[in-house]
């Protein structure tokens, strides 16, 4: 392989990781918007959702049936968990909605390693076929399938907040749920909705790059963490700058990997939060 | 009648703020209420537009026992608060912001747009400035959003919370010379107003509450020209 096709190839998989981290990122900005809150149980959706697809696909489901029942799967626990656990705790402080969201983190991980046990699962590819060669570097097929899903997401969540009642209701709620009220919005239906899309993608992500991983009950905690990332650097409450700040930590970290050192790929990532928090507390993009 | 309030009492924990109202606004009125800060005038529009739940005492709304029904089940009969502060949508452009007034009865496209010409009728201003964000117009613009959006649920009664709460003389003018139209549009009005003076003369009739209680009441010629409220409320 020439320089050119092994630098074309680290895009590829910086593309690749850096989708899965905006959709995570994203599926946090939708929550945080609505309940002023940080879901860590978010990377547990990426488990259930990768997982679940799995094991519905070994079972004979056909993909596309799959894919959409583990979605519909991920936004109805989403939606339970808010209901069930988050509501009652509406008027207490947000560090114990944290600690909240940190012990249903635990106690889906705990319930997906019952269910899948301490395996690794792969989903085979959504397609079968040849990798197509770009400048040298293997273009794998679900590489396209991950960025198309990825790019699908984000045009539906444009267009869910900018162009529907429902969208810029959730936007009224999240900025003033007084004023929300009044307008004879119901905040706490609006919020079981953002729940529900947010675990929704949460689950999307995972399901996404099942084909191209080993997922197991774990598998959740980096891709949160490196979400949770790319939406303080993207500005914690803009779905535009968490997508920009995801796509751009996957690339830091494939060349990164490619370039230097797997051994460094996590240090750089957490040294450009670090870098960021100090230098724009308020995000990379934002105004203020 | 469009709102009767029968000895209706509120209050926050163990505070009671509203302490027995009874209140009426008639078809096509423009009611006034007075009183000083704290006396519960903003906690009694709260509880008529369903924010707060009474703890005693019943409303009627359009001839319809109301008492303990949500904002949303009384914005769509015909009820709506524009509140204190103004409470728009300072991220959402001032097109969102007008849409959300009607959120809950969905329009048809062109219904909406007669709603906002119906709005642009009133405040001009606000065509000019459909596509900016409200959050960055001025107060007395802000304040026009605030009462166009109460307008775009097409209310019978709409609550009006303090609109010239830190505004210029003139736009102060503006605003409550508002207020009359509407009542020539046939909707009725119920008036928070720390500008007593002028809001008396714009009133049929007004309330005067003090510490949760009304304590006079009566046409709005005659509270101009009672010593008590000349001493109290217009510093005469």
């Amino acid at each position: 392989m020439s320089d050119i096709s092994h630098l074309v190839q680290f895009l590829f998989s910086g593309i690749t990781v850096g989708s899965v981290y905006a959709l995570i990122a994203v599926s946090l900005v939708i929550v945080y918007k609505v309940s002023q809150l940080i879901c860590f149980a978010q990377g547990e959706f990426f488990v259930f959702g990768a997982l679940t697809m799995t094991t519905l696909v070994s079972k004979g489901v056909p993909v596309p049936l799959a894919f959409f029942l583990s979605i519909i799967i991920a936004m109805a626990l989403g939606a339970l968990i808010q209901q069930v656990l988050i509501r009652p705790m509406k008027n207490t402080s947000v560090g114990a909605l944290i600690v909240m969201t940190i012990a249903i983190s635990l106690a889906l991980r705990g319930l997906a390693l019952l269910i899948w046990g301490r395996e690794s699962h792969v989903l085979p590819p959504f397609s079968r076929g040849e990798p197509i060669q770009v400048l040298g570097a293997a273009l794998q097929l679900q590489i396209l399938w991950i960025v198309g899903i990825t790019t699908v997401v984000l045009f539906l969540i444009w267009f869910f907040f900018e162009k529907t009642p429902a969208g810029i209701a959730m936007r009224a709620c999240a900025e003033n749920p007084y004023g929300a009220s009044l307008m004879g919005i119901n905040t706490q239906k609006t919020t079981l909705v953002a729940w529900a899309w947010g675990s929704g993608i949460g689950a999307l992500a995972g399901m996404a790059v099942a084909p191209m991983l080993f997922t197991q009950y774990t598998s959740g905690i980096m891709p949160m963490v490196k979400g949770f990332i790319a939406m303080s650097i993207g500005g914690l409450g803009s779905i535009v700058g968490s997508v920009i700040a995801g796509l751009l930590l996957g690339l830091v970290e494939s060349y990164t990997i490619g370039l230097i050192s797997s051994k460094f790929s996590d240090t750089i990532v957490f040294a450009l939060l670090m870098a960021v928090l100090v230098f724009r507390p308020n995000g990379l993009f934002s105004r203020s | 009648m469009i709102l009767k309030a029968e000895r209706l009492s509120a209050g926050y924990a163990r505070i009671q703020v509203l302490k027995a109202i009874d209140l009426e606004v008639k078809k096509g009125e423009i009611v006034c209420l007075v009183g000083a800060n704290g006396a519960g005038k903003s906690t009694l529009l709260k509880v008529l537009s369903g924010v707060i739940p009474p703890t005693a005492g019943a409303f009627t709304f359009d001839g319809r026992d109301v008492t303990g029904r949500k904002p949303n089940q009384l914005v769509r009969m015909g009820l709506s608060h524009v509140p204190e502060g103004r409470q728009i949508f300072g991220s959402l452009t001032v097109k969102q912001n007008l849409f959300l007034g009607a959120y809950v009865n969905p329009a048809k496209k062109e219904r909406l747009d007669d709603l906002l010409e119906s709005v642009f009728g009133l405040f001009p201003k606000l065509k000019e400035r459909l596509a900016q964000k409200a959050g960055t117009m001025s107060g007395g613009e802000q304040q026009m959003l605030a009462i166009g959006r109460g307008l775009m649920s097409q209310p019978k009664l709409l609550l009006l919370d303090e609109p010239s709460l830190g505004l210029a003389p003139l736009v102060v003018e503006a605003i409550l010379s508002t207020i009359g139209e509407l009542r020539s549009r046939g909707i009725s009005i119920l008036l928070v107003e720390q500008n007593v003076n002028a809001a008396l003369h714009i009133s049929d009739r007004a309330y005067v509450l003090e510490t949760g209680r009304i304590v006079l009441q009566g046409e709005a010629k005659d509270l101009l020209e009672n010593e008590e409220v000349k001493r109290c409320y217009l510093g005469m």
